[in-house]
């Protein structure tokens, strides 16, 4: 049967294969088809970004509730009081101050509650106009040497009150209560508390040639000598419970007929002072363990500088660093769990930042870059170290993680000459948010404190002595 | 062997014409029954251009006032009329300019400052656009992909205006609220995040504005809806968003320093 040619069997054939496998081809696209046109489930925005930005705080006057409200002492209290708290607040960095001008309410006849609550209670709306965030109302009484100060802090958007704390004290504590009250504030808003109750030991000049060591408030008040050794006292540290502070000074040795670098140690509590270590060259740059019951310092008896892990009572010497020969192994700092030291070394040429565990081994070297990187000290975290690293001839202060990634620079300030300051020594505030310095910016040697972002500044001593090697204590509270 | 057999082909013939019918008939059934969409080969391709991070500002910017944001209308602000013809639109500008509640009075010098950055901005913008508009379609979306750093950016899928139009006003929507979203400081390491859905109309009037997921901190929420509120007035969506719009809304997911 050949009613078929072979040609035209060929020809139908491979139409009949070309319209089944175009149609195949059809059915393969179907698979990879993708919901291309806008989804009916609904849209979707996730933003990641986000400006920060200060929150504005208003504070009137506190208001002294008493009888006779015209007693300047009085008033005095409630002026130190304001001016503490305002001045702490301002200090976190997450506050700006709404003008007492732009206040629109009478706030000496204005009740410390709203209006709701009270008969001149204060109106919401009227903060609100003004764009106040968070209202503080404080108010306090005098009856004796006692002061009570009440206060609320009020969230004006939502209208609630987020913090309404009463505090009770002597007369000659107001500071103590506002920095308390400061510190309270924070940790409602924040949850953590600052640092405002925090204490500061440095060396500073008393006479030519002399140094020694004092205690002061965070802000630079109740400034108190610790020490009287008419010599040099320096590179004071607070031990990780605020109990005692270890200091060095140059002390005349007379069966040597010299001066030698010694270690003490003060007790806060009890005033004792005990001398620690007196080996002979450099006991110095010391720093306490976690546990209280170690000091860490340079020791160069053996030769060269290096660190030591001390008993307390300066019996027990354990050798951390070992050269490398000639090398300077100095100003040691143990991370706040106690696993890993933080020190500088110019083992590598340049004094540079380290890290090590706190056996001594597995050192690290964590700053590549600049001239001389020194005195390094951890964050409260252990996350990240503070150090002073010099740039074109002149110090700032930079921080960085523990591995040495993400440095950032805090500080940049400028003499009044034009020239570039030096701005050495740091230390950690005991919340992380601040980092406390010694800049010459001013011509003499003052304390300073910025926020770890860089951002704020603020100057702590207001006077011609020369401060060194500050160190901030732990919380107290 | 010169001579084919044809007892031996034509076997052969109908068991292939029988193969080839039930082939056809079978495929042609199921193309009946599950239509394929046609090839669409604009899709086909995705580029994303990535650049370098920024370098980050080693100490942030002057403190910014919140009458940044509350700056009084410029002339550009009539721009935000949309146009009647739907075509490709001149967006939505994702810089606000508008009226809106009196500020603090002790803000003028920052309001000042902050008027000739939002009029820098707006001179960007009005450049960017009018260079938008000269390029092809597929230009324009090439040019706003570029991201930065570790960030992948949507990508482009071109498939007709209906698409453009769609993306362009939730990217609009996006930057827009970004742009007025001020959460307080003491909050930036507090890791939250919330989730609101917003509701427009037709017309761009708002339907609802509601948290669905709390930070579980009050100051942080509420600086979410202070973001929409100055957002506002929204531009009227195109018409392939009104009913996701209007019915479920859009859910914004706001946190910061979170992975995209």
């Amino acid at each position: 049967m050949s009613y078929v040619t072979p040609l035209a069997k060929l020809l139908v054939s491979s139409f009949v294969l070309a319209l089944s496998s175009a149609l195949f081809f059809s059915f393969e696209t179907r698979a990879q088809e993708s919901t291309a046109a806008p989804s009916t489930s609904g849209a979707y925005i996730r933003i990641t970004d986000a400006n920060f930005k200060k929150s504005l705080m208003a504070v009137p006057p506190f208001q002294f509730q008493g009888v006779s409200g015209t007693n300047p002492a009085h008033l005095r209290i409630g002026k130190d009081l304001f001016d503490v708290f305002r001045n702490d607040m301002e200090t976190s960095g997450y506050f700006e101050f709404i003008k007492a001008a732009a206040f629109v309410e009478n706030v000496a006849k204005m009740g410390l509650k709203p209006a709701g609550e009270e008969a001149d209670g204060f109106k919401y709306e009227s903060w609100k106009q003004i764009g106040t965030e968070f209202l503080v109302r404080v108010g306090y009484r005098v009856t004796g040497d006692n002061v009570t100060v009440d206060t609320y802090t009020y969230y004006v958007a939502q209208a609630k009150l987020v913090l309404g704390k009463t505090y009770k004290g002597k007369t000659s504590e107001v500071r103590t209560i506002a920095h308390t009250f400061a510190n309270d504030v924070l940790k409602e808003l924040t949850g953590r508390r600052g640092m405002f109750l925090s204490r500061i030991v440095t060396s500073r000049s008393t006479r030519p040639n002399q140094k020694e060591i004092f205690v002061m408030d965070w802000d630079g008040a109740n400034a108190q000598q610790v020490s009287t050794h008419k010599s040099i006292a320096q590179s004071p540290s607070w031990s990780f419970d605020g109990k005692m502070i270890a200091y060095s000074a140059f002390a005349y040795h007379a069966n040597e007929k010299r001066r030698n670098l010694d270690l003490f140690t003060y007790d806060t509590g009890t005033g004792r002072r005990f001398l620690v270590s007196y080996r002979k060259g450099i006991n110095s740059g010391s720093t306490f363990t976690p546990s209280n019951r170690h000091i860490l310092l340079t020791i160069s008896n053996s030769g060269n500088p290096d660190l030591y892990k001390m008993s307390l009572d300066g019996k027990t010497l354990e050798r951390i660093t070992n050269g490398p020969r000639g090398a300077l192994n100095v100003e040691p700092s143990v991370s706040p769990d106690g696993s890993k030291i933080a020190f500088s070394s110019d083992r590598n040429g340049r004094p540079h930042i380290f890290t090590m565990n706190s056996d001594g081994t597995g050192v690290k070297q964590i700053t590549i870059a600049g001239e001389y990187n020194s005195s390094p000290r951890w964050s409260p975290d252990g996350k990240r170290i503070v150090f002073a690293g010099s740039d074109k001839g002149h110090f700032d202060i930079f921080t960085v993680n523990a591995d040495g990634s993400d440095m950032i620079r805090l500080t940049s300030a400028k003499k009044p000459n034009g020239k570039r300051a030096d701005n050495e020594d740091p230390s950690y505030s005991p919340d992380g948010r601040n980092v406390l310095f010694v800049s010459n910016r001013t011509g003499a040697n003052q304390l300073y404190i910025v926020t770890t972002d860089g951002e704020t500044e603020k100057r702590i001593t207001f006077d011609s002595h020369q401060y060194f090697k500050p160190h901030w204590s732990p919380a107290f509270d | 062997m010169a001579r084919i057999e044809s007892a031996d082909f034509k076997p052969a013939l109908i068991t292939s014409a029988i193969v080839h019918v039930v082939l056809i008939f079978f495929l042609t059934v199921r193309a009946y029954f599950f239509p394929s969409e046609p090839l669409r080969l604009e899709s086909a391709i995705r580029v994303d251009i990535v650049g370098l991070p920024e370098k980050a500002a080693a100490l942030p910017p002057p403190i910014e006032q919140p009458a940044a944001t509350e700056a009084p209308p410029s002339a550009a602000a009539s721009k935000e009329l949309p146009p009647v013809v739907k075509e490709i639109p001149k967006a939505a500008e994702p810089v606000v300019l508008k009226p809106t509640k009196p500020d603090p009075k002790q803000q003028k010098k920052n309001q000042d400052a902050a008027l000739k950055r939002l009029e820098a901005m707006a001179r960007l913008d009005r450049l960017a656009r009018s260079e938008a508009a000269n390029k092809a379609l597929n230009d324009a979306k090439a040019a706003q992909a570029v991201v930065r750093g570790n960030q992948l950016s949507k990508g482009n899928s071109l498939s007709g205006l209906t698409r453009l139009d769609h993306a362009k006003y939730l990217d609009d929507l996006e930057a827009r609220i970004k742009n007025q979203w001020r959460p307080p400081k003491f909050l930036a390491n507090a890791k939250l995040r919330v989730k609101v859905v917003l509701m427009i109309d037709k017309t761009g009037a708002v339907l609802k504005k509601q948290i669905v997921q709390s930070s579980g901190n009050n100051v942080f929420d509420e600086s979410a809806l202070s973001a929409l509120e100055r957002s506002m007035p929204f531009a009227p969506p195109p018409e392939s968003l009104h009913g996701i719009l209007a019915n479920q809304g859009v859910e914004l997911d706001l946190e910061p320093n979170g992975f995209r």
